[in-house]
């Protein structure tokens, strides 16, 4: 088994152990925790079976494997980095909604202490 | 009795602030048989803006942080929805706006001439110093909403606006949160909103920097764009 397939297999290990401890950690939520295993199951499967990589090579009509991999790992963090990005949207979204509430409940405050003075 | 609503935003104008509200005050005496009520929307001010607010005791919505035009409108009209105001004028706080000519702006929203009126920089000829590209870009997209929206506005981008209470329940929704004018100005001319725009002189920026800084700028024209298409939905 060549040298970069080991490596592969104890990468994806360490992936997924990390996530779980993440996840433990509280750090990482149950979806980004599966994206996550999806991943490090791919990379398992890839350096386990390295055939697959060949064979989608000869369908995808790329001559180095690397090269496959190369392609498939790009677009899979492209489409990652598109979740990320509309997953922070969201967020932004929700940081706004929060930012107004807090705004209008400091200035009913400040309008109640004034009557209050009155 | 008539409720107004005069709001104004301000982000870091402790120099230009002092004037505006000398003038906005001028402005609610001669409005006095409206009730009438000022409000600042202070957008996350780093400088003495918040300070400056609660010497003159003026009433001020504060944002924890700068949130950006489009919110800080969002919050001004929540707020006259929530007070069940009947008509709302905003204006910038840089000085650039004249509130002399809030009662100008209104008079079309009580004959109901209109529902939504602009105070347009071209619509009689006024002159108005800019940039050339700044201004090129609001003469050709002023053009572009024109068309989408059909009805002539020859001002998108200005701010200084008054609206009828009762619309902002449906416009609220639709305010970007980084870009307000022109996105909006097209949304309300598809809307089918009746808008009107009334010439006004416009200041130059009494101190400070402008929001559209050197990068903001660079933007400007791709912003646009993606307000066009935004507002065709």
């Amino acid at each position: 088994m060549r040298l970069i397939f080991i490596f592969g297999i104890l990468f994806s290990f360490c992936l997924i152990l990390l996530s779980a401890f993440l996840v433990r950690k509280r750090t990482l939520n149950q979806k980004e925790f599966i994206i996550w295993i999806m991943i490090s199951l791919f990379i398992l499967g890839v350096s386990v079976l390295p055939g697959v990589l060949g064979l989608f090579s000869r369908l995808l009509g790329l001559e180095y494997t690397f090269v496959t991999f190369s392609v498939i790992g790009i677009s899979a963090l492209l489409l990652l980095s598109l979740y990320m990005y509309q997953k922070l949207s969201k967020t932004i979204k929700i940081l706004i909604k929060l930012s107004q509430k807090l705004a209008f409940l400091d200035f009913e405050l400040k309008e109640m202490k004034k009557k209050s003075k009155k | 009795m008539t409720k107004i609503l005069l709001v104004s935003y301000a982000y870091n104008e402790q120099n230009n602030l002092e004037s505006v509200i000398k003038k906005v005050k001028k402005t609610q005496k001669k409005l006095k048989k409206f009730e009438t009520e000022f409000l600042v929307i202070n957008d996350g001010s780093t400088d003495r803006t918040q300070e400056l607010l609660d010497d003159i005791k003026i009433k001020t919505i504060s944002h924890p942080f700068n949130l950006g035009p489009g919110v800080t409108l969002r919050t001004a009209y929540m707020y006259a929805v929530k007070n069940d105001f009947d008509y709302v004028v905003r204006f910038d706080s840089d000085g650039q706006h004249n509130p002399e000519y809030i009662p100008e702006l209104l008079a079309p929203l009580f004959n109901k001439e209109a529902d939504l009126v602009i105070g347009s920089r071209y619509v009689n000829d006024q002159e108005y110093k800019t940039s050339f590209v700044r201004e090129i870009g609001i003469v050709f997209f002023s053009k572009i909403v024109s068309f989408l929206g059909g009805k002539k506005i020859a001002d998108v981008t200005s701010g200084f606006r008054a609206v009828k209470g009762d619309l902002l329940k449906e416009i609220i929704y639709h305010i970007p949160r980084d870009f307000t004018a022109l996105q909006l100005t097209l949304l309300e001319s598809r809307m089918g909103i009746k808008i009107k725009e009334v010439p006004i002189e416009m200041n130059q920026r009494l101190n400070g920097k402008s929001y559209l800084n050197k990068k903001r700028l660079c933007k400007y024209p791709f912003k646009m764009f993606l307000a066009v298409l935004r507002g065709l939905k």
